[in-house]
């Protein structure tokens, strides 16, 4: 078959959106089928401007193709009559983030219309969808919370898991995953600076902007951690971030509310590491049970100092959670394998 | 520089187009700057024509300093530095409406059609900083149906060095798709008429079942078994440069092309020459009668007496070759020349 | 091209006329024109122009749909008479064309039909026209008939069912370009040469006569200022006795009374003629001196009656409003609407005192009638609107595609105006 896969575009970004429909492009190759990505670039700034894009998607004319996987606000209003949506994203600064006040549509009168019509918009692509997937519980929750849409959660899939081996433990806590505010990158060096004892964590992933950079890297000096912390700040080569995960003791992540799985957690349980956390860091707590796959803690730098130690003290228990979270990984049977077969059914 | 190159495509479809585009990225890539591809859909049904171009007028690429567009709509994208590398126009309303190519009547619904698109693509060619052509033939019809002039800037092949020229054995080849109007039928006639050492190969894919029957049918007609070889099937890179590298010469006779084409610039970059004939348009840009190959008529029995002349006059093939590699210099077919013109 | 035209073609209708000769030259140009007569069904009986060309009843719904549907173009007469253009309604809103305006002030056209569609039409006023004065309506529609306040005239609800408009001055043409969303194109209204042209007998009055004739001709009604004009030659004795008023045409009893009440007082002479045969109005306007077309209100974009005056030759007064502002000053004499009857003496005294050089007049006026209101350039703007509403149609198309989005979506008005919706797609206007 000829599969159209089709996403937003945000001209010279590049971030885990676009690497998910490469890797489903491979992966339905893989399978047999003739697979392309349709790109799309979507202005949503100013935000009266979000209507021309929704129209313009709408507009444009599919010739030459047999069935179509649509990742994003607005893509999936591309008309075809064999359309899947792999829901990565609605725009939820019309839904969700409205309601806390962090959106670009204004709580005016047109405001709230212009909300309306990407809702009215939304409902006619999900109704004229053939199927519809989430990517997590989260995005699940909502469609069903705001537009009244029933969904089948599909986990994305680590991709490439087979450089995931896992194997003999260095002595440290990899904590992976972009740096910024959310990602809370600090709370892990205040927590560090508490542990009763000298846990050493690997801090690597691509700051989002110079200034996330430079904040962790002043934090670090302010509490005085450089021998026991390495920073490595920049977009790691897969291999070498295979490397840092497949060598530590456990695995770090604590962003907050974060929606989905996380890959950094879900590559930590392919590579059979212990997942440490935080009970506010969302949709991840699917992965990680408290004392089984690993540890949770409150979010502040006391409690997640304790769990640091524990880690640390007992390798025992840190193999043994990493065990258990990669069969409990596995048990999910989260694959490519699995995901093409739904989405292309 | 941020530098975003757009152009229409067709899902699943791989014309020249392609090529061109993605061997800019590679070369402006080399040259230090970031690109974006941005590949958008389109379909030449007459009725959806306008509201396909309204969606391309929507797009935003502000983030990019330079915007380069190629395939039709893509030229309707605002931007304020806007350079094209104007391929073809949407032909049918074009220099095909008075052809049997046009694919629909001419009636009073689909003149207007075609007089409002040719007021609004002048208007969107009009708003580029520069539009670049890829060939003498499409800068010709820019100006005769858009008043607008155009620089021609041919699009070269990405490692040109790959071809080489090894020896000129008894094969002369074509390597590219079987279509009709690439026209492998008519040198399969040629082959009545030329002497029993010299061969025809020709190699690629084809996507009308009905012309590649066709063209069997032919062979076997004329009892050409011998002398004509048939691959129907996709030809790779390597594949393509050995061939080139020890034929006598290659054969390239499209109807009326809009560009040289890649066979002809692949032939002329393994140093041999190239059989054309003189309503294969664009070719001639490359191949001129006599000096970097012969340009004949679109009939079999001119054909096949300048292929025998190819395969007798070795030495006389062998300087045309030389003089179509020297034409690829002279015409300036180069990434360096194609990066120079578009970002000054 | 298969041009499918609705009119009225009885010979009442002075639409109708313009509707023959137009048909004729389209015809003569190689083009297959097939008429749709759009008067009331009780109208069908009456005496009609003889039309070179296949004519259909437009209440034969089928077969003018199918001719519709098979054609290349539509062209819709429209006036502000709901007699004569129903049928052109029945099929405007369902089948977009190009529009030949006669009038822009539509109110009677609109009342007719807002009988039978009264909700609808209360719908166009909300829409068109959002501030509340007509929420009574169609009950007060003598009230909305009378009111002549440019804001309302409704020019709008016609224009915007088109694909094209030709209109005959542009005095009024902000409404139909606001809501024409098509191409627009002005060309002045043909005089329109029949065989028993006057111009053939018209000449300057050689005959001297005691009393010079002023003339007023048409449908005599209260726009075309006849009190004022009475008033005028009433107050100044010279007048009184050198000036005989002719009023020719159909005159209700009570505007007759009126007038004649009017008259009597001033003590002039006027002289009401009621309805005439073609002859003895030739005859009448051969032997005017001087022709009043004083209009206003002024609710049509052109005037027949004041191009075919102007080809007579005779000295003209009009007023200085509408499309009549548009003639030359150095033609027609303009009468200010605000010092009328003093402007209006002021032309009569030049004209019995022979200030007014009527041969170099009448000229200058046949001139330029021939010159600027051809049959043969009208027919040209329109060739050249067709061709472009046949570009902007394809357009239209998609922009109504949008249109049904905007509509599904329930997207505001406002925020399609302030982004770069609109600011994209300008390339796109004609």
């Amino acid at each position: 078959m000829k599969v159209l896969v089709i996403n937003n575009m945000a001209p010279f970004v590049w971030g885990g959106a676009e690497e998910l429909a490469e890797n489903l492009k491979q992966n339905l190759i893989i399978h047999g089928h003739e697979a392309e990505i349709l790109r799309i670039p979507f202005k949503y700034e100013p935000a009266n401007d979000i209507i021309s894009q929704m129209m313009m998607v709408r507009a444009f004319e599919l010739t030459n193709v047999d069935h179509v996987i649509a990742l994003k606000f607005p893509v999936y209003l591309i008309r075809h009559p064999k359309k899947t949506i792999w829901l990565l994203h609605q725009y939820r600064q019309a839904y969700d983030l409205f309601d806390v006040g962090l959106s670009n549509i204004p709580n005016s009168d047109n405001g709230l219309k212009l909300k309306k019509s990407i809702k009215n918009a939304d409902n006619e692509a999900f109704i004229e969808s053939r199927a519809i997937y989430t990517n997590s519980k989260v995005t699940q929750d909502r469609l069903f919370k705001y537009n009244n849409i029933k969904s089948t959660v599909l986990l994305p899939p680590v991709n490439n898991p087979e450089i995931f081996t896992g194997g003999i433990m260095d002595d440290y806590i990899f904590a992976g995953g972009r740096i910024n505010g959310m990602k809370r990158q600090c709370l892990l060096l205040e927590a560090l600076s508490k542990t009763k004892k000298r846990v050493k964590m690997i801090i690597a992933g691509p700051p989002d902007s110079d200034a996330d950079r430079n904040t962790l890297i002043l934090l670090l000096e302010k509490l005085n951690l450089k021998d026991r912390v390495k920073l490595d700040l920049r977009f790691l080569p897969r291999q070498e971030y295979a490397n840092y995960l497949n060598k530590s003791l456990a695995s770090i992540y604590i962003p907050l509310d974060e929606d989905s799985l996380g890959y950094v957690m879900m590559e930590s349980a392919t590579a059979g590491k212990a997942l440490l956390t935080t009970s506010d860091s969302g949709g991840l707590l699917h992965l990680v049970k408290h004392k089984e796959t690993g540890l949770i803690s409150e979010p502040n730098a006391e409690s997640i100092a304790e769990i640091l130690d524990v880690i640390w003290e007992d390798k025992k228990k840190a193999l043994l959670y990493g065990e258990q979270a990669r069969e409990y990984w596995n048990s999910l049977n989260i694959t490519w394998n699995n995901v093409i077969k739904v989405l292309v059914k | 520089m941020k530098i975003a190159i757009c152009s229409s495509f067709i899902p699943f479809i791989n014309g020249g187009a392609r090529n061109i585009v993605d061997w800019l990225k590679c070369i402006l890539e080399e040259y230090g700057h970031r690109v974006e591809v941005i590949y958008l859909p389109q379909a030449d049904s007459p009725e959806l024509l306008f509201q396909q171009m309204f969606a391309y007028r929507w797009i935003d690429v502000d983030s990019a300093d330079l915007l380069i567009c190629l395939r039709p709509q893509a030229h309707l994208i605002p931007h304020e530095n806007k350079k094209l590398w104007f391929i073809h126009h949407i032909r049918a309303f074009y220099d095909l409406w008075d052809s049997p190519y046009r694919g629909f009547p001419d009636d009073f619904n689909h003149k207007g059609i075609r007089d409002a698109l040719i007021s609004i693509d002048t208007k969107a060619l009009n708003e580029s900083k520069k539009i670049f052509t890829n060939s003498k033939i499409v800068s010709n019809r820019l100006k005769e149906y858009n008043k607008i002039n155009s620089e021609v800037l041919y699009p070269p092949l990405i490692n040109p060095e790959r071809f080489f020229c090894k020896s000129f054995n008894n094969e002369i080849v074509n390597v590219c798709r079987m279509e009709h109007h690439k026209r492998q039928h008519l040198l399969i006639e040629a082959m009545k008429y030329t002497i029993s050492p010299i061969k025809l190969r020709l190699c690629g894919v084809s996507s009308n079942q009905q012309y590649y029957n066709d063209l069997l049918g032919i062979v076997k007609t004329n009892n050409l078994e011998d002398k004509v070889i048939l691959e129907n099937r996709w030809i790779s890179d390597l594949e393509k440069v050995e061939l080139l590298s020890t034929c006598f010469a290659a054969a390239y006779l499209p109807l009326d092309e809009d560009s040289y084409g890649y066979p002809s610039l692949e032939a002329a970059h393994s140093i041999k020459p190239v059989l054309t004939t003189s309503d294969s348009g664009g070719v001639l840009e490359l191949i001129e009668d006599g000096i970097s190959g012969y340009v004949t008529e679109p009939d079999p029995k001119a054909l096949g007496e300048k292929i025998n002349e190819l395969f007798i006059n070795k030495n006389k093939t062998m300087r045309m070759g030389e003089n179509a590699l020297n034409k690829i210099t002279s015409l300036n077919i180069s990434w360096d020349h194609v990066v120079n013109r578009l970002l000054t | 091209m298969r041009i499918v035209f609705f009119t009225p073609i009885v010979q009442s209708s002075a639409i109708a006329k313009y509707s023959l000769y137009l048909v004729d030259e389209l015809i003569k140009k190689g083009h297959d024109v097939i008429v749709i007569r759009t008067e009331l069904e009780e109208y069908f009986q009456k005496p009609t122009y003889k039309f070179n060309t296949l004519w259909i009843d437009w209440n034969k719904k089928f077969i003018v749909e199918d001719k519709i549907v098979n054609s290349d173009i539509l062209i819709y007469q429209i006036g502000d008479c709901y007699l004569y253009h129903k049928g052109a309604l029945e099929y405007l809103k369902k089948y977009r064309g190009i529009i030949i305006l006669h009038d822009y002030y539509l109110k009677n056209l609109f009342n007719g039909w807002a009988l039978e569609n009264q909700k609808e039409s209360l719908e166009i006023l909300k829409f068109f026209y959002s501030d509340k004065e007509h929420q009574d309506y169609p009950s007060d529609s003598t009230k909305f008939k009378d009111d002549y306040s440019e804001q309302h005239y409704l020019t709008e609800w016609i224009c915007s069912m088109s694909l094209g408009v030709l209109t005959h001055s542009s005095q009024l043409i902000q409404k139909v370009l606001d809501s024409a969303p098509g191409p627009v194109v002005v060309s002045k209204l043909p005089y329109l040469m029949n065989e028993g042209s006057i111009s053939n007998n018209i000449s300057i009055n050689k005959i001297e006569k005691s009393k010079l004739d002023l003339l007023t001709f048409g449908n005599i009604n209260i726009n075309k200022r006849v009190k004022s004009v009475i008033s005028a030659i009433g107050k100044n004795y010279k007048l009184k006795n050198n000036i005989r008023y002719h009023l020719a045409g159909e005159i209700t009893s009570n505007i007759k009374e009126e007038v004649l009440c009017l008259a009597k007082q001033y003590n002039i002479d006027l002289v009401i003629h009621g309805y005439l045969d073609d002859e003895s109005l030739i005859k009448l306007k051969c032997e005017a001196d001087a022709i009043s077309c004083l209009r206003f209100p002024v609710l049509e974009a052109a005037s027949a009656t004041v191009i075919e005056s102007m080809f007579l030759g005779k000295p003209i007064i009009v007023t200085d409003h509408g499309h009549y502002s548009e003639l030359p000053d150095d033609l027609v004499f303009k009468i200010s609407i605000n010092n009328e009857v003093d402007d209006i003496e002021n032309f009569l005294l030049m004209l019995i005192q022979k200030k007014i050089n009527a041969q170099i007049i009448c000229n200058k006026l046949r001139e330029y009638v021939l010159y600027n209101h051809s049959l043969s350039n009208y027919v040209e703007d329109i060739f050249l609107l067709i061709d472009l509403v046949n570009q902007s149609k394809s357009i239209f198309k998609s922009v109504s595609y949008f249109n049904m989005l905007i509509y599904r979506w329930e997207v505001p008005p406002e925020l399609i105006k302030d982004s770069h919706f609109i600011s994209k797609i300008k390339i796109f206007n004609n």
